[in-house]
């Protein structure tokens, strides 16, 4: 590990916690309805919309509803980009004549976006055409990224109201997200992008001859647009496979820079929206210090791992840190700082491969999507599956003092802890019952490239980052039509089988009364709390992992260090 | 003579029959994933329905 190293983990940091109290404010005042700066220019607009689709910005929903709404607007926008990705050979924008997707894999990639996950069994550069990629993917990455801010706005409602059934309405959240939070910073940061040198064509592919003397082929199009969001929405899904390690995507430190702080910032800014809904900015600041905790910590090992590099490389003389899979130009640090960020949150776009890291380090993001990527998280899906820990925290603490547990004033009984018990269940069932699907039946050992622990992983990775709607890969592991299907449904089932029932806890906190704070009152402000917090997590989330993540990263690492390799 | 994967008695003279299965496989997965996509939303409206009886 070098000093440099640490600057750039702790540089970006500050920018992101600087950024973390005025991009929280915003987004307070543009869910509570309130005038914002962009309000001359948007307020028209969302009206228009609103008119448009028959929406009454006034009318509530219960949580029901806005469940319902959730799945029926999923629903809807899945048949879009699947009949979008069977037909994209006789829609125009298609100048490198990219054939029509393959049932299978179209079903796949249109579960894959609407689920916010961006697992890709294709390169976009080969399978995608122009108008795919705008008007199919990047469509679903706003929408994906609305939705899971709707629903984090709609769980802290719940917090917040009381003796209500209501939790706001479903269509006014996700306009508003899309409008006034999601498309401004996007048209930022790609123009950004574009000054950075990230290509925004409707060209061609071009084929130049290069230095060596060989023909090659470089890809453009609409990269810039498609980039910002990618990363702001912790979508990950890459214009072309090699994601965000490819120069075109990724072309400079500031590009580097600017990805990592897209995916982090809209997450940190949601904790002080947190806090200044529950009308006490210190919970959200607990929240906040939670995930940096978590985030400082994965970072520390994944960089010390990768640092110390491979026994086997150095037993031929070659020292220094594990570089296969990196990008000279990011090296140990900034690749194993991407790495912790795409995995803390549900991003998974890649500026290295993660199936070259070390097993440890390779160990970290697996760990971090394990534990549900509430460190940030995704956009939404990180602050409510945060809550949702918080629940059985406080749930926790009250039985230590044998008081009935409270949380913002609101009592935590039987209800809303089966919600959320049901709601942290749901991640190492789908996580772990495919994984032990695929590691004996034939159809899932025929497309994997490695064989032992690391053959493993790269299972285990895959239904871990399908479940939690992440998308990274470990590579190693190629698509057939098995594992078209089982991750698609892992993939559903990760997204909305969590969601729902963080709304039904919502919905039954909405309904409660709050009592005033007493001397008794569990502080869920303090740094006893915070310790508590991460001890659930570290507790219930990722020693339910252990034994996998036993026959797969760490006894490779033992094994590395004997000489063996997969 | 007639390839084994060429029909014989095809009006037009015959045509692969890798060809036809891969059609007919195709097909078959489409409707599959279609009526997969219906089951997987429909279990999850009883989720929905499931959560707000308990």
């Amino acid at each position: 590990m070098t000093s440099i190293g640490w600057v750039q983990a702790i540089l970006f940091f500050a920018i992101v916690a600087a950024l973390t109290k005025p991009v929280g404010a915003y987004m307070a005042r543009v869910f509570a309805g309130e005038r914002t700066l962009l309000s001359p220019v948007l307020r028209p607009v969302e009206g228009l919309i609103y008119r448009l689709c028959g929406v009454r910005e006034d009318e509530e929903m219960t949580w029901y509803v806005y469940a319902l709404s959730m799945l029926a607007f999923s629903l809807i926008g899945l048949a879009y980009l699947y009949v979008l990705l069977r037909t994209q050979k006789w829609l125009p924008f298609n100048p490198a004549h990219i054939d029509n997707m393959a049932p299978d894999l179209a079903w796949n990639t249109a579960v894959s976006f609407t689920t916010n996950t961006n697992w890709q069994f294709y390169s976009g550069e080969t399978a995608m055409s122009y108008l795919a990629q705008m008007a199919g993917l990047a469509w679903h990455n706003f929408a994906s990224a609305a939705v899971g801010i709707a629903i984090a706005i709609a769980v802290v409602r719940g917090l917040v109201r009381t003796g209500v059934k209501t939790l706001g309405n479903f269509w006014v959240d996700v306009t508003r997200a899309s409008l006034y939070v999601l498309l401004p910073i996007s048209i930022a940061a790609a123009l950004f992008l574009v000054w950075q040198g990230v290509p925004q064509n409707f060209h061609a592919y071009q084929t130049v001859k290069s230095l060596e003397g060989f023909a090659q082929t470089i890809t453009g199009g609409p990269m810039a647009s498609q980039e910002a969001i990618k990363e702001l929405g912790t979508n990950g899904g890459g214009f072309v496979n090699a994601n965000s390690a490819s120069p075109n995507e990724n072309p400079t430190p500031s590009s580097n820079l600017l990805e990592l702080l897209l995916i982090f910032v809209l997450g940190a800014g949601l904790t002080y929206t947190y806090g200044k809904m529950v009308k006490d900015t210190r919970q959200g600041w607990a929240i906040f210090i939670t995930m940096a905790i978590l985030f400082f910590a994965g970072f520390t090992v994944a960089y010390w791992a990768e640092s110390a590099g491979n026994p086997i490389v150095h037993a031929l003389g070659v020292a220094g840190g594990n570089m296969e899979g990196k990008e000279c130009r990011f090296g140990v640090a900034g690749s194993a700082l991407f790495a912790t960020v795409t995995t803390d949150t549900s991003c998974g776009a890649v500026n290295a491969m993660h199936d070259s890291f070390m097993p440890l380090g390779g160990l970290i993001p697996l760990l971090d999507m394990q534990l549900g990527e509430i460190v940030f998280g995704g956009v939404g899906s990180g602050l409510y599956g945060m809550i949702l820990f918080v629940v059985l925290t406080v749930f926790i603490a009250g039985l230590m003092v044998g008081r009935t547990p409270e949380y913002l004033g609101k009592k935590i009984e039987r209800r809303e802890v089966q919600f959320a018990i049901l709601a942290v269940l749901v991640t190492p069932v789908l996580c772990l019952v495919p994984t032990s699907i695929a590691a004996v039946l034939p159809a899932g050992l025929a497309t994997l490239n490695n064989g032992g622990p690391h053959g493993f992983s790269e299972i285990l990775y895959a239904f871990t980052s399908t479940n939690a709607n992440n998308g990274s890969a470990f590579a190693g592991l190629g698509p057939n039509l098995f594992y078209n299907l089982l991750t698609g449904v892992n993939m559903m089932f990760g997204r909305f089988a969590v969601a729902v029932p963080a709304l039904a806890l919502a919905g039954a906190l909405a309904g409660k009364k709050a009592v005033p704070e007493s001397t008794g009152t569990f502080s869920t402000r303090s740094p006893i709390f915070v310790a508590l917090l991460i001890g659930v997590i570290v507790i219930v989330g990722a020693l339910t992992f252990l034994p996998a993540d036993s026959l797969g990263p760490i006894v490779e690492h033992l094994l590395v260090n004997q000489g063996k390799t997969f | 003579m007639i390839q084994a994967d060429v029909l014989s008695d095809h009006p037009n003279g015959g045509y692969p029959r890798r060809a036809a299965c891969g059609t007919l496989i195709r097909v078959a997965v489409e409707i599959g994933v279609i009526a997969l996509t219906i089951v997987c939303f429909v279990i999850l409206d009883l989720y929905v329905a499931g959560c707000d009886r308990v």
